[in-house]
């Protein structure tokens, strides 16, 4: 809300008028000799305390009538769930942090727009006067690129805050925010986050959150936050699909790995539409949640397809995008402490009988250069991490797309020459680390109990049977320490409830660290029916980057160069592909988009997850809700009507006419 | 007592005008000199009682022949005999009586009453006795008839001071002891006391005999309780006080006053007493003629015992 003549809000001071008044009055009743005491003192007895509560009752009434007038008069606007935007006058900056995630296309299923839209629309309807004369700022959530902007009533129609198909990266949203600040210093200033507060965007238990607190309660003055939560409407039925990889197969034929999740156990099947090069065909899909593939048979001009759930609930949701076409096998590169590591892995990427090949090559020595990466799909690295030139190759290797597994150091081996050096470098891949090591007793053994079945390299096999990863046991174990504990995903765990293997999101490529080796005296995962799909999962991965057509989250994956140009390909729109889902191509290189898996979490943070990001900063949650925006209504009537039935009670009371029920006894 | 202060009791006006008017007595009286009232004792005046039975000692000069004629037996005719009239005056001279209205307190008004009508039984021949009730206990001054007597009550008067409270209802049953032959008994009082114990003294009274006159003395504002904001109400007989709302209190207060006003009324009329409600703004001739007419109109003693 918001007062239109807030000077007048002032008089809601004489609100203390009747109290003072009254309280005088005590100090000097007027006293009457009397004589039929006999009376008085029966009633006083009975009557005191009704008297004590209609004289408050009375005070109340005078004191919440002046209140209502000098609201009144003060011209009080109330602006929907925004209204409470607006103690203490205009800010001289406002920064709108808007999550423009795909999350947020969800629909509202009252106001018949999609969450961001409603939160744009929350913003356009703040007054005028709310913000008059503050600077605006928008911070939106797939490039976090601050960029001040006339006003909030502009926000809706602005290019930078439409959808797209990226995920929102919350602390950085606020670390743009919090920079701008310190760059501009505007002075008073206000945070406004609209969001629908996906956890997986937000990450509570990111360290971030501790540096942004610590930042944002060193400032001053300290700005404000105010969350703008948004939340959609359940979508009963809907189901969402997600493209996982590509298949060549023999003859000409490509699988399409996708996942489906959804449908609220509705078993019948699918009309899915297949989308080509050629043109949209119909496509049976079978209902069942999880993994499946679509298989397609492609000539060489045809290199990309989407996969189409039909309408449901959610459109956003429903397209998978896959890209394909021949991909080189790639290379392995090992490095490896362990004396029979290296014969593990040769062994396990020979063909049967083709022992003049070796598939492998080896790690130079930290003295000799960095090996050439390009022709690499997986880096298998045993022991602790390099640093110096090899920490700088490997670093790019994976942002660019690259797989590396990383295996534990045995405590046996010799020391290392790749140990870390007190210089560590500022790569991210330098400071990943192994807990100390563990053993099994030899009563019990450890053995992988839980582990993702649907993705990654401990997947189903193609005809739905599990790898017998339950089989093998585990003797020696150090766990794995994430180089990013917050975006770091869990692919199994042992029985005990220890991560057995984690998977990290560096650049555009992936770590995979093992808690195990595939050693005898360390674990059964030596096991070939086990090791095999491991490393050639892994390679198969990792050679993506290295073919001319590749699959990449959208949000995640960028131009190499901001000169590069690469045009959409599924559709005559002009669409930016830091932006959007879909198919793009520069050159003969193509590249499939897709949505991000998190953004079908369906967590969200609640008030008190939010007070806990920001422990002691000024933190306002405004009630979530689903439905149409309200324009700012001038509460002026209301108020006088209100003062007015303050004054007709107080007159009732004041004359006796609004009696107790004691009083008419 | 300077002779002005006796006299400020007594308005000659006033009492020009009430003299016209008799003090009767509702009931025989037991006088020891003859006077205008009738007697608790048959006697030789002209007024016809009623036919009694011959008894031997009889003065057969009594006898009614006509009757012997027609019925064979010995009637004897009895006629009232008229005495004076005692008169008893109580004032209540607790400290609720010192309570101020507009034209002066209720002990004023009660002096005034009480005086004039000393004056006018006196003027009558008639025996007048005064006993004050109060905090300070009680004073007794017996009746008498002598005009000088007159000048003892007034000062008596003069001297009450509203103090303390009075247990009235005890003071009435002491008094209905006390006072040995039938007579015309008016209390004057606000009559702020519990209403059976008043009750039960006045039934005690009636049960001894006595003509009983009650002056329920009361200002108005007493009655209507009309304050307009939070007083501090102070007790004229104790001194403590009681802060109260008047606005949320006059419904009750109001109830309780007209039940407690309503069943003096109603019960001292059951058993014969004089119940007059004497409101300060009226004065006090208006409470002392309409109480002499009342009397005047119903006859004096000459009724039904």
């Amino acid at each position: 809300m918001i007062a239109l003549q807030p000077a007048m809000l002032w008089g809601a001071t004489l609100a203390a008028a009747p109290i003072l008044i009254h309280l005088l009055n005590r100090l000097r009743y007027r006293s009457v000799r009397w004589g039929a005491m006999m009376f008085l003192r029966r009633l006083s007895r009975s009557g005191a305390r009704r008297s004590r509560w209609r004289q408050w009752l009375i005070l109340a009434c005078r004191a919440l009538a002046l209140v209502a007038l000098a609201m009144a008069m003060a011209r009080w606007l109330a602006g929907g769930r925004l209204g409470g935007l607006s103690r203490g006058g205009a800010p001289d900056a406002v920064l709108t942090l808007l999550d423009r995630s795909a999350s947020m296309e969800r629909p509202d299923a009252l106001a018949g727009t999609s969450l961001r839209e409603q939160a744009l629309r929350e913003w356009a309807a703040v007054p005028a006067e709310r913000v008059r004369g503050s600077r605006i700022v928008l911070i939106e959530s797939a490039l976090r690129e601050p960029r001040e902007v006339a006003s909030l009533a502009v926000l809706p129609s602005l290019t930078s805050t439409a959808a797209t198909d990226t995920a929102a990266d919350g602390p950085a949203m606020f670390e743009a925010a919090l920079d701008w600040i310190e760059r501009h210093r505007p002075g008073r200033t206000e945070i406004w986050v609209a969001t629908d507060g996906q956890t997986s965007n937000w990450r509570p238990s990111s360290l971030a959150w501790h540096d942004l607190a610590e930042r944002l309660a060193g400032m001053v003055p300290t700005p404000r936050v105010r969350i703008l939560p948004v939340r959609s409407a359940p979508l009963p039925g809907n189901r969402s699909l997600r493209a996982r990889n590509v298949r060549h197969l023999e003859d000409g034929r490509y699988a399409l790995g996708y996942a489906l999740a959804g449908g609220d156990g509705d078993s019948a099947p699918l009309e899915a539409t297949l989308i080509a090069p050629s043109g949209r065909t119909r496509y049976p899909l079978p209902a069942e949640t999880g993994s499946g593939e679509a298989i397609l048979r492609a000539d060489d001009r045809q290199r990309w397809a989407g996969l189409a759930l039909p309408p449901d609930g959610f459109a956003g949701d429903n397209v998978a995008w896959f890209a394909f076409g021949p991909a080189p096998e790639g290379e392995i590169l090992a490095r490896t402490t362990a004396g029979t590591m290296a014969n593990r892995i040769r062994h396990a990427l020979l063909p049967p009988r083709a022992t003049d090949r070796h598939p492998v090559r080896f790690w130079p020595a930290p003295d000799e250069p960095p090996p050439a990466l390009e022709a690499v799909a997986l880096v298998v690295w045993q022991g602790r991490p390099p640093h110096g030139a090899h920490a700088r190759a490997l670093d790019r290797f994976v942002r660019e797309g690259g797989v590396l597994l990383a295996l534990p150091p045995d405590t046996n081996d010799a020391p290392d020459m790749h140990d870390p050096n007190p210089d560590a470098d500022d790569n991210a891949l330098a400071n990943w680390d192994w807990e100390p090591e563990e053993s099994a007793s030899a009563e019990r053994v450890w053995r992988v109990a839980r582990w993702e079945r649907e993705e990654g390299p401990w997947a189903r096999t193609r005809d739905g049977s599990d790898l017998p990863l339950g089989e093998a046991p585990v003797r020696r174990r150090r766990p794995y320490r994430a180089l990013q504990p917050e975006t770091a995903r869990a692919l199994a765990h042992f029985d005990d409830g220890s991560v057995a293997l984690t998977r990290e999101t560096v650049g555009q490529g992936r770590v995979y660290a093992l808690a195990t080796l595939p050693l005898p005296d360390w674990s059964g995962l030596d096991d070939g029916r086990l090791w095999v799909p491991t490393l050639w999962r892994l390679r198969e991965q990792g050679a993506r980057r290295l073919g001319e057509a590749r699959m990449a989250i959208c949000g995640e994956w960028r131009p190499d160069s901001p000169d590069e140009l690469w045009e959409p390909e599924h559709t005559d729109r002009p669409l930016d592909p830091r932006l959007h889902a879909g198919i793009y191509r520069s050159g003969a290189r193509r590249m499939a988009l897709n949505r991000p898996a998190e953004e079908d979490d369906s967590r969200m943070l609640d008030a008190a997850t939010w007070q806990s990001l920001l422990p002691g900063a000024q933190l306002d949650v405004v009630a979530p809700t689903a439905g149409r925006v309200a324009g700012p209504v001038e509460l002026s009537g209301a108020l006088f009507l209100l003062a007015a039935i303050f004054l007709l009670t107080e007159a009732m009371l004041a004359t006796g006419l609004l009696a107790t029920q004691g009083d008419r006894t | 007592m300077e002779r002005s202060a006796r006299n400020a009791w007594l308005d000659a006006a006033v009492l020009a005008r009430l003299s016209r008017l008799p003090v009767g007595a509702r009931r025989p009286m037991a006088g020891a000199v003859a006077g205008l009232h009738r007697s608790a004792t048959r006697g030789s005046s002209v007024e016809f009682a009623e036919y009694r039975k011959y008894e031997p000692g009889d003065d057969v000069r009594r006898l009614d022949w006509r009757v012997y004629a027609r019925s064979d037996r010995f009637f004897v005719k009895e006629f009232d005999a008229d005495t004076n009239l005692r008169a008893v005056l109580i004032l209540d001279t607790s400290g609720s009586m010192a309570y101020e209205g507009a034209q002066g307190s209720k002990l004023d008004f009660a002096r005034r009453l009480a005086a004039t009508l000393a004056w006018l039984l006196i003027r009558q021949g008639d025996a007048v006795g005064l006993r004050l009730t109060g905090g300070d206990g009680e004073r007794e001054i017996p009746p008498r008839r002598a005009p000088i007597h007159l000048r003892a009550m007034l000062d008596a008067l003069t001297e009450a001071r509203p103090h303390g409270e009075t247990d009235l209802p005890a003071a009435l049953h002491r008094a209905a002891e006390r006072i040995g032959r039938r007579a015309l008994i008016v209390v004057v009082s606000d009559f702020f006391a519990d209403p059976d114990a008043l009750l039960s003294a006045f039934r005690h009274m009636r049960f001894r005999r006595h003509d009983l006159a009650l002056f329920h003395v009361l200002d108005e504002r007493e009655i209507r309780f009309d304050f307009d904001r939070p007083i501090r109400f102070v007790d004229l007989e104790g001194g403590q006080h009681v802060i109260g709302d008047p606005a949320l209190m006059a419904r009750e207060y109001r109830r309780e006053m007209d039940g407690h006003l309503s069943r003096l009324r109603r019960d001292s009329l059951e058993f014969g007493a004089d119940y007059r409600l004497a409101m300060l703004g009226d004065g006090y001739e208006k409470a002392l003629s309409g109480f002499l007419q009342q009397r005047q109109r119903r006859g004096t003693g000459r009724g039904s015992a």
